[in-house]
């Protein structure tokens, strides 16, 4: 914390830094507080296998505890994108009225298949959540798409080029792409050879065509790197490609994880990495991939890197 | 060979004691499982039982006058606790009234059937 205040201090008229790295943080916590609902839902269908006692006041917590994570996730987005308020808050407020319609109109014991009533009644409402086929209207994978789409664009960009830290030319068929690099973390340690203390973009320039650094600031940069330790959080300039990635890479499985949103798909159909999850938004793409070992995240951040710039 | 245990279930949930009690016999032991809580403890009152795995939150009687009023029956009766989701607190307060242990829902009979074996030690000690 020290390091970042004399960052601060000595570098810039410290607000801009500081919204920097109040929004780095507010996206990271949208993204624990997407992860978690996600984890409700996949827990929820671990109790469903059949092996696991549970009674109906487990199944109505599922729903509430999703629809708690949601206000946060609205709020989250709020943050990085004031403007977005009114909608994203009135449609969670319709998101949270269908979900307790869904969790009163419970099955009763007589159910189809012979299923148990607090089986039917759980199943009942991640159906619902998930937006299963032929379950009625769900609002939740659709609130789910419009926070991303209206938070990401929200984001700063280009207006904090002066607080790079340094510039790396990467060559790709494409021509070169130069990215600002922001070191959050203030270490600045860099082992001789390599161009960047921050794990998850050394593995992203692993295959690319060289990356040097430029000596001279240069304000031709199309992508922003904010590196923070284990953490990175990268994004393109061009407000066109609407492109935002988050990853940690520290080798621990738990907190380990790769994010992407884009307006265009990252890798092209069937040719996504192992283990990768996609879905569509009503604007753009999103892709994640966490709770897997540390190669599978590392071997898809460097076909992300290759993607992006080789 | 080892004496088998009595064990009564209570749960206002049918589901519990509908999916315990086949799993709990298995092992060969007697499981008896009642949905009212008063008709658990009269039956208690006519033959005491080893084990007694009770719901804390029940209509009526709740789980922790169960406990009362069983370990004033019969002191040696282990008690266990099954929990709901956010009754955490409740547990604690059981086991300061001398439940033998506790144990949340979800759980997997497997997860109760290492309690319970648990417990089996202490009344064969």
């Amino acid at each position: 914390m020290r390091k970042i205040l004399e960052k601060i201090g000595a570098k810039t008229s410290g607000a801009t830094l500081l919204d920097i790295r109040v929004e780095t943080i507010r996206f990271r916590k949208l993204l624990e507080n997407t992860r978690a609902a996600l984890t409700l839902l996949a827990d929820g269908r671990e109790k469903l296998k059949g092996e696991y006692i549970f009674d109906r006041q487990y199944a109505l917590s599922v729903m509430d505890d999703v629809l708690e994570r949601a206000g946060m996730m609205a709020f989250d987005a709020t943050v990085l994108s004031p403007g977005e308020a009114d909608f994203l808050y009135r449609l969670l407020d319709s998101l949270v009225a269908s979900g307790r319609k869904v969790a009163e109109t419970t099955p009763g014991k007589e159910t189809p298949g012979g299923m148990e009533p607090e089986f039917a009644l759980l199943s009942h409402i991640l159906d619902w959540l998930e937006g299963g086929p032929g379950k009625g209207e769900s609002l939740f994978p659709e609130f789910f798409g419009e926070v991303f789409d209206r938070a990401v664009p929200g984001l700063v960009t280009g207006s904090c080029l002066n607080l790079a830290d340094s510039f790396l030319e990467i060559t790709g068929k494409n021509g070169p792409a130069v990215l600002a690099v922001i070191d959050l973390a203030g270490s600045g340690k860099k082992a001789p050879g390599e161009k960047t203390a921050c794990p998850p973009l050394g593995v992203m320039l692993l295959e690319t065509r060289g990356a040097e650094d430029l000596e001279k600031k240069n304000t031709g940069a199309r992508w922003l790197a904010l590196a923070d330790g284990a953490h990175l959080s990268l994004r393109a300039l061009d407000p066109s490609a609407g492109l935002r990635m988050e990853a940690t890479l520290s080798g621990h499985e738990d907190s380990d994880f790769v994010f992407t949103y884009s307006r265009r798909p990252v890798f092209p159909e069937n040719g996504a990495p192992r283990d990768l999850r996609t879905e569509k938004t009503r604007l753009g793409h999103m892709a994640w991939m966490y709770g897997v070992p540390a190669r599978h995240i590392e071997e898809c951040l460097v076909r992300l890197g290759a993607a992006l710039w080789a | 060979m080892e004496k088998k245990l009595r064990i009564m279930v209570i749960d206002d949930e049918n589901i519990v004691g509908k999916r315990l009690k086949p799993a709990l016999e298995k092992d060969g032991d007697t499981v008896e499982t009642f949905e009212e809580p008063n008709k658990a403890l009269e039956r208690f009152g006519e033959a005491p039982f080893d084990i007694v795995v009770t719901d804390i939150r029940m209509d009526g009687i709740d789980g922790l006058e169960v406990l009362e009023q069983v370990l004033a029956r019969s002191a040696k009766t282990k008690v266990i606790i099954i929990t709901g989701y956010a009754t955490v607190e409740v547990a604690r307060e059981a086991l300061a009234k001398g439940a033998f242990d506790f144990i949340a829902k979800p759980f997997k009979p497997g997860d109760l059937r290492a309690v319970i074996e648990k417990a089996a030690r202490e009344i064969r000690a």
